[in-house]
């Protein structure tokens, strides 16, 4: 379950002289790392022990039941224990010389400051989310200090090195939107509907198919968010796994034993965990809590009523959003048809989710549909869940050791200061036409437009000054946007009125207000701090009265730099980590994709990729994505249709 | 046999796995891999034939914990495996792999060597070969590693994705948004790959016109690994950092030698040889993740193999499938 910023902080050196004759990398003694660190971080753990003695080591979480497949540091006994003490007793094990020192704690805790940062010689991320790889982003760019960047997804990776002023930064190009989420969001707190879509999959194997702890649906009690303090945290991992294993073994037990009684699960799973849900009171500040359901009232309920959601009455059967009623009835006769199938497969049989096979497909639809009604989204049609969830990544345990390795041989040549030999290093599915499964390619240079990395970071926001609130700059913009974790907002306006400020309640008077009201119109520039990235950004307003619907602003250049769709899929695929390595948003239907790949399985193949001096993007995608945008060509028919990869 | 599946998770199922050698790059690099992905496995997967654990296993392994040393490596990384995953029945066995006789390999669907001399190499790959057993090799050689795989002829699905413009199409209501909304139908494709055996993968000749043009494109590493392998099958250990001057001069030596009676030239490879020193435990995880995903696609019969050599260069960061048989030389 990787819920919030996580970090393991490795301090390699005081290498006892007499061991160095035995690697061939000669590391600099004192060289210090940090690392924050998801799986293939933990995964990566181990390696670098030989190679450095001293490692400290900082996350978040604790360990759920789910990680022990994938990480073979934890073991059944350690499960509701911090990942970071746990990994340390492991490695200890085996290298009972190494001095490590775990903390339980987030990356993004402010005592993590830039002078922190700046006490390592190498900072490693195997982050699971966009928000704390920005902030470790800007973090190890204004210590300067490199940082090695990983992600994965499915059968697809990465790795790269950033270092300021010599390559990209992770922010030097917008990102598709993250497609990633952590366990938690599947099971607490979903947002967009392919969360739910998620979890109704994950429900048809924990009743029918394999039951896989990685599939959890109940509501997770170790949510970090949901209780702010790691320790509690922890107690309540302890609590849910205590009584967990009868819970998990019994999902499908329990339901047999109702002889699958439609009712009955629909009650526990749509109004009992959902209660139960509402109990974790923290998660629901500052969301629309979920409304549980009820069987008995959905049955008296007029189906008149809902049938005004319908977006499409005229469409066919499968475009068609149906009511609430119409998919209880649904989920219920799904459950039944799928019972008869498990039954007369035999004892022992499990079922194979197939987007093909009407009634699992039928089942995921009412689920999900169900579960996004709870949670207040609009109903999706049974044509559009089942291509998105056709299109749901795993997470797949030996790429995260793939990307593990290289994250440290580049760490490797960073520490013996041959950092200009660094790569940005892509796994792909199948081998390139260069037959490359792993390819290594020369490091671009930053982009002198970003408006993290540049020397003075500036940016144009289009937006209605009469329309937007002080709130939602605060919250949409410069937080969510432009990523920034305690934000202090002034007006360039001679006086240096501040609009937002980070002294909680100090300008909470400002909240409400439209930013018209403080005199900022066309042309008005905002400078933006954030004290703990050592960031400030200049914000240009540029007011605009027509601004697509449902547009509250728009960051200008976005889309000429790194558009978020099809344009453009060389962007998409080769920025970095999660969202850059799995190609979901380049839908490439394009025809001009299609010449994008053939020029490049013409181009010469003895020209090698590790050329420095060839680095121009199209050589990026031809070496790296070939058959993967090929594959996505076919898969990924509309920028509706994101891929989405599933972490616990 | 694993079980194929039509979902795009798919799970193996059964699956007997036989490791042989824990050491370099056994479990923990290849096995955390293999074995989370053979969850589900209930018959055994053996470790046999692992020699003493020394204390240089103890550095680069985290399956044998420091008190082990001494013990059979087999049967000290035992309890670890076990604790990785429960669901997978492992045995360790500490007979020498050598003097198994071809009956105890026909219990395994998978066979996966690593540190074993050329000879065993050769052996054990021919009885797999006769039996249908998907048979695996990998080592780990300082900044270098390798995975050769000879699945016999193999048989295995793949999905093919085609966007099928939606039915629904042009029919009433269908706003463009809609139309344009394809549905991307996956059909599954059953394919047939042939492998070689490893001897003749090791064995090309080079000297045919065709032959010439490939080499220009044939990653140096295939060379290098036949130079290693000749250092163990002559040294019987591998080179090691301790004797790095002599090691280095042997490899030299040997480099000439066996790139003479192969019938290619001498600067394929590089006098250097100090990355092939020491095993590397990133190395490891590549080569070992790379290898396990491969069994796993082995057993459960999807998605197109790697055919048939796999190589990986830590320094450079860049891993090349080679497909090195006679048929493709001549
Ligand atoms: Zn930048």
């Amino acid at each position: 379950m990787l819920g919030a910023a996580t970090g393991v902080l490795l301090e390699a050196a005081r290498l006892p002289r007499s061991k160095e004759t035995r690697s061939p990398p000669r590391l600099p003694y004192r060289a210090r790392m940090l690392k924050g660190c998801v799986e293939p971080g933990f995964a990566s753990f181990p390696s670098f022990v030989p190679v450095s003695c001293r490692v400290d080591s900082i996350d978040l979480d604790t360990i759920d039941v789910s990680n022990l497949n994938r990480q073979f540091l934890f073991q059944k006994k350690h499960v509701g224990r911090s990942k970071a003490q746990v990994a340390k007793e492991s490695v200890l094990q085996f290298h009972p010389q190494a001095n490590i020192i775990a903390y339980h704690d987030s990356i993004m805790n402010p005592d993590y400051n830039v002078e922190f940062f700046r006490q390592f010689t190498l900072v490693m991320n195997a982050l699971d989310n966009r928000a704390a790889r920005n902030h470790v982003n800007r973090m190890c760019l204004a210590a300067d200090v490199p940082l090695i960047e990983s992600g994965t997804a499915g059968y697809l990776g990465q790795v790269t090195v950033i270092k300021k002023g010599v390559t990209e930064c992770y922010e030097c190009h917008p990102k598709p939107t993250q497609k990633t989420f952590p366990g938690c969001t599947i099971r607490n707190t979903p947002s967009e509907p392919i969360h739910c879509i998620v979890w109704a999959k994950y429900l048809f194997n924990q009743l029918f198919g394999e039951e896989d702890a990685d599939q959890e649906v109940s509501p997770d009690r170790a949510d970090p968010e949901a209780a702010w303090e790691p320790a509690e945290a922890e107690a309540r991992a302890r609590a849910s796994n205590e009584d967990g294993d009868i819970k998990r073994v019994s999902t499908k037990e329990w339901a047999k034993s109702t002889g699958y009684d439609a009712v009955k699960l629909f009650t526990k799973l749509f109004k009992d965990d959902i209660r139960y849900l509402l109990t974790m009171d923290k998660l629901w500040r500052k969301r629309k809590p979920p409304i549980p359901l009820d069987w008995n009232e959905i049955q008296s309920q007029d189906n008149s009523t809902f049938n005004q959601q319908n977006e499409s009455p005229l469409g066919l059967k499968d475009q068609q959003v149906l009511d609430v009623k119409s998919y209880a009835h649904l989920f219920a006769k799904s459950i039944e048809t799928l019972r008869v199938q498990l039954a007369e497969k035999g004892d022992g049989a499990e079922l194979v989710w197939d987007k093909d096979d009407s009634s699992a497909m039928d089942f995921v639809t009412s689920a999900a549909n169900l579960r996004m009604h709870i949670f207040s989204m609009n109903m999706k049609s049974r044509f559009d869940i089942k291509s998105m969830a056709g299109n749901i990544i795993p997470a797949i345990a030996t790429t995260n050791a793939i990307i593990a390795g290289l994250i440290v041989l580049e760490g490797l040549k960073i520490l013996s200061g041959k950092i200009e030999q660094c790569r940005a290093i892509f796994l792909n599915k199948q081998p390139n036409p260069k037959k490359k499964l792993l390819v290594p390619c020369a490091l671009d240079p930053p982009n002198p437009n970003c408006y993290v990395c540049a020397s003075k970071p500036e940016v144009t926001v289009k937006l209605n000054v009469h329309k937007v609130t002080v709130l939602t700059l605060q919250d949409k913009i410069v937080k969510e946007k432009f990523n920034m974790v305690a934000p202090d907002v002034q007006i360039e306006d001679g006086k240096g009125t501040i609009l937002i400020s980070s002294e909680e309640g100090e300008t909470e008077a400002n909240n409400h207000k439209k930013l018209s009201e403080f005199g900022i119109r066309n042309g008005t520039r905002l400078q933006a701090d954030d004290f703990l990235q050592d960031y400030t950004l200049l914000i240009n307003v540029l007011h605009s009265e027509d601004l697509a619907k449902d547009l509250e602003f728009e960051v200008v250049g976005d889309e000429i730099i790194g558009p978020k769709s099809s344009e453009q899929p060389t962007r998409n695929i080769t920025n970095g980590s999660d969202d850059g390595a799995q190609p979901s948003t380049s839908t490439a239907q394009d025809e001009d994709d299609e010449d994008v790949l053939i020029v490049e399985t013409e181009e010469d193949p003895s020209k090698n990729a590790d050329d420095t001096e060839a680095k121009n993007r199209k050589r990026k995608l031809d070496d790296k994505e070939y058959t993967g945008a090929k594959r996505m060509r076919s898969e990924l028919p509309d920028d509706k249709q994101d891929d989405v990869i599933a972490l616990d | 046999m694993g079980r194929l599946s039509t979902s795009a998770e798919c799970y193996l199922h059964v699956g007997d796995c036989l490791t042989v050698n824990l050491c370099p790059n056994g479990p923990p690099r290849f096995a955390p891999g293999a074995l989370p992905a053979s969850a589900g496995a209930r018959r055994p997967a053996r470790c046999p034939r692992a020699p003493q654990v020394c204390p240089d296993d103890a550095h680069g392994q985290f399956l044998l914990p420091a008190s082990s040393l001494g013990k059979n490596r087999a049967e000290a990384s035992l309890e670890r495996v076990q604790d990785l995953n429960p669901m997978v029945d492992v045995k360790a066995d500490p007979g020498d792999v050598e003097q198994k006789p071809e009956e105890f390999f026909t219990r395994f669907d998978v066979v996966c060597l690593t540190c074993c001399t050329q000879e065993v190499l050769l052996k054990v790959d021919q009885i797999c070969n006769k039996y249908g057993i998907k048979f695996f090799t990998g080592d780990v050689f300082g900044y270098h590693g390798y995975m050769f795989a000879n699945l016999g002829e193999h048989e295995f699905v793949e999905e093919k994705t085609k966007a099928t413009k939606a039915s629904q199409e042009g029919q009433g209501g269908s706003d463009p948004k809609k139309a344009k909304l394809d549905l991307a139908e996956t059909t599954l494709v059953k394919k047939h790959i042939h492998f070689c055996l490893l001897k003749d993968a090791l064995t090309l000749s080079w000297s045919t016109e065709g032959a010439k043009t490939a080499l220009k494109r044939t990653a140096p590493d295939y060379f290098l690994l036949q130079v290693l392998l000749k250092f163990r099958t002559e040294k019987g250990r591998d080179p090691s950092p301790q004797s790095y001057m002599d090691d280095a001069e042997v490899l030299r030596q040997m480099r000439t030698d066996v790139l003479a009676s192969l019938g290619v030239g001498t600067d394929l490879i590089a006098d250097d040889f100090a990355s092939c020193f020491s095993e590397m435990a990133p190395v490891c995880a590549v080569v070992g993740g790379v290898l396990s995903q491969e069994a796993v696609k082995a057993l459960s019969q999807r998605d197109p193999p790697l055919n048939n050599f796999f190589f990986f260069n830590g320094i450079k960061g860049s891993g090349v499938v080679e497909c090195l048989a006679p048929n493709l030389t001549s």
